[in-house]
């Protein structure tokens, strides 16, 4: 067996128990302390200019939480996430938040890392960023949702699959994650790791379309500056913010297809148009109702003040889907991973790259479900005459995970 | 084929706690079992029953009877050559899985483990060490055990269903298994 700690980077190994000890909040002197040597001791370890012992490797992993498997895993040296949101961390004052931003950064490095085994980065295929400095933001956000629409083919059709879409036509990382629940969405951006975006899983699905297609809009003008959305607007946002908001509304319901799927239904219904009409057109667009609503106000298809109104008439959403029959889009608190990611994950563990404890901790659940993700790959059970499932079925299980994963990533 | 002293990984330990025989495994065999305490710090759940609508719900595997009956031992790293195996074993392995093949390297033990990772680690850099699966426990605890066909069936049955566990076809118990699993 190689002698591991001889033959790694020592700085980068260092730099990385750095960022752990600073995310913390701990002093060099207190870890020092608790790991019973002196603060020199730590700082030369830090730096790279002392070779790390196994004991103190793993207290330090205790100390940090963090696995003594993914801090010996060679990552390109990335700046910490948190010292790109520093600002919005200053204001927020919020250690969840701060540990959620973590947790999402090693969300990105994990997708870097499975990439790396199967041999298949990510591509790249930014735009150019718009400028939109002494625009009105909201003509410019119409006019360049109506650019990126085309751009993408898309026309004016419904968006189906949109993670799909950012992900596999432009190359951003998106990643569902429990967020603190005043936070709608991250964006963050690195060389190393591109464009990353995280959406909060307890939130209702729409909302989590909208927040992704807010960060695309980010992206697409600020893409260097890191992004927090809040769920509740703020009245002082930037000219930025107010930009990506319209450019999301915009992109998921362009102002031709509104008016002309609106005029048709007005048009069978004889001039009547119900709440029952609009939320199933906002449940075709996988939007909320308020978001509809305020969108048909902007377009003058309603009376602006239309969505105040019924909330004044004490409206109920929820309870108006369930009698028209629309499934609840409520969140989750689990973790909404890539469908690449995880069939990257499965293809490394059926290859024996990765053990099971490494694939369940790289799709942030326990070894059971883990199984059941590796299931979800690479079938093992066949249905009998009688239904019954029996399980294995050997074509499945002779057909090689490279070709199960290539061909449910539609690649050749 | 049980070693006097065999140490359990998580994999494995998760596929007895489903059997429903974890128990009767851990009484009649005559052997001191270990878990090191990564695992224990690991969440391990296994299913509660077949799919419903809502999905599959699930319970968290709780060991403390079997520690308090010492039928299974928690160890820790002790000296420096056991820390050492450890990080260069945790390179390559989640660090549970590092510290329990770690511990049987250094101390001898039988390890019992289904990944795949791990054994093919043990093989290239320690042949000497005993290393069995879970299969190979099942049979062993069945045959010592005479337990009736229609248990072994369902200690597998429960295995596959609330530990999502099948044996792979490469496994030299496979025909065991089937056999088992396809009798009336």
């Amino acid at each position: 067996m190689k002698e591991i700690l001889k033959l790694i980077d020592n700085k980068k190994l260092g730099k990385k128990l750095q960022h752990l000890r600073n995310a913390r909040g701990l002093t060099q002197q207190e870890v020092a302390d608790r790991l019973a040597i002196a603060r020199t001791t730590l700082t030369a370890i830090e730096k790279g200019e002392r070779l790390i012992r196994p004991d103190e490797l793993t207290d330090l992993s205790k100390l940090y939480n963090e696995p003594v498997n993914r801090l010996l895993r060679q990552d390109a040296n990335t700046e910490p996430f948190v010292v790109q949101f520093r600002a919005a961390l200053r204001d927020a004052n919020d250690s969840d938040l701060e540990l959620a931003i973590q947790e999402f950064q090693k969300l990105c490095e994990d997708y870097q890392h499975l990439e790396q085994l199967a041999g298949s980065p990510l591509p790249r295929k930014y735009p150019p960023e718009y400028m939109i400095q002494n625009l009105d933001p909201l003509r410019r956000a119409e006019d360049i949702a109506s650019l990126e629409r085309n751009r993408l083919g898309l026309g004016d059709s419904v968006i189906t699959n949109l993670k799909n879409i950012l992900e596999n036509e432009i190359g951003i990382r998106i990643f569902g994650m429990p967020l603190p629940s005043k936070i709608a969405g991250l964006f963050a951006f690195t060389e190393q790791l591109g464009a990353c975006v995280a959406t909060n899983t307890k939130h209702p699905r729409d909302r989590q379309l909208l927040t992704s297609i807010h960060e695309y809009g980010h992206f697409l003008t600020t893409r260097s500056k890191a992004d927090i959305v809040l769920l509740r607007t703020n009245p002082r946002m930037s000219v930025y913010e107010r930009f990506a908001d319209a450019f999301a509304r915009f992109f998921l319901m362009p102002s031709s297809d509104l008016q002309r799927r609106f005029h048709e239904i007005k048009t069978i219904k004889g001039g009547n148009i119900t709440a029952a009409d609009l939320l199933t057109l906002a449940d075709f667009y996988s939007v909320s109702f308020q978001a509809l609503i305020l969108r048909l106000e902007e377009l003058r298809l309603l009376r602006p003040g239309t969505w105040d109104r019924l909330m004044s008439e004490d409206f109920k959403v929820r309870k108006a889907q369930e009698i028209v029959g629309i499934k609840s889009k409520v969140g989750s608190s689990q973790f909404e991973l890539p469908y690449r990611y995880q069939a990257f994950a499965v293809q490394a563990y059926d290859g024996g790259d990765i053990s099971e404890g490494q694939l369940a901790r790289l799709l942030r659940t326990d070894r059971v479900r883990a199984r059941e993700i590796v299931d979800k790959f690479v079938s093992r059970y066949t249905i009998s005459d009688e239904g019954e499932a029996f399980p294995f079925s050997f074509a499945s299980l002779s057909q090689p995970i490279t070709d199960v994963a290539q061909a449910a990533l539609g690649r050749e | 084929m049980p070693e006097s002293n065999t140490i359990i990984d998580a994999c494995s330990l998760i596929n007895f706690y489903a059997s429903t025989f974890l128990d009767s495994i851990l009484k009649h065999l005559s052997v001191n079992f270990y878990i090191v305490e990564q695992v224990i710090n690991e969440s391990l759940y296994i299913r509660r029953s077949d799919e419903s609508e809502r999905g599959f719900d699930y319970e968290a595997i709780v060991l403390e009877s079997y520690f308090k009956s010492n039928l299974l031992k928690v160890v820790t790293l002790e000296t420096d050559n056991e820390k050492n195996l450890f990080i260069n074993l945790a390179e390559l392995l989640d660090d549970g899985e590092a510290a329990t093949l770690s511990i049987a390297i250094s101390r001898k033990m039988q390890i019992i483990t289904d990944d795949k990772k791990a054994i093919q680690i043990l093989k290239q850099n320690f042949p000497t060490v005993q290393c069995v699966t879970t299969l190979d426990i099942m049979k062993e605890w069945s045959t010592r055990n005479s337990i009736e066909i229609k248990e072994i069936k369902r200690a597998l049955h429960n295995i596959l269903i609330h530990a999502n566990y099948l044996p792979p076809q490469k496994h030299h118990l496979f025909n065991w298994w089937k056999t088992i699993y396809e009798s009336d």
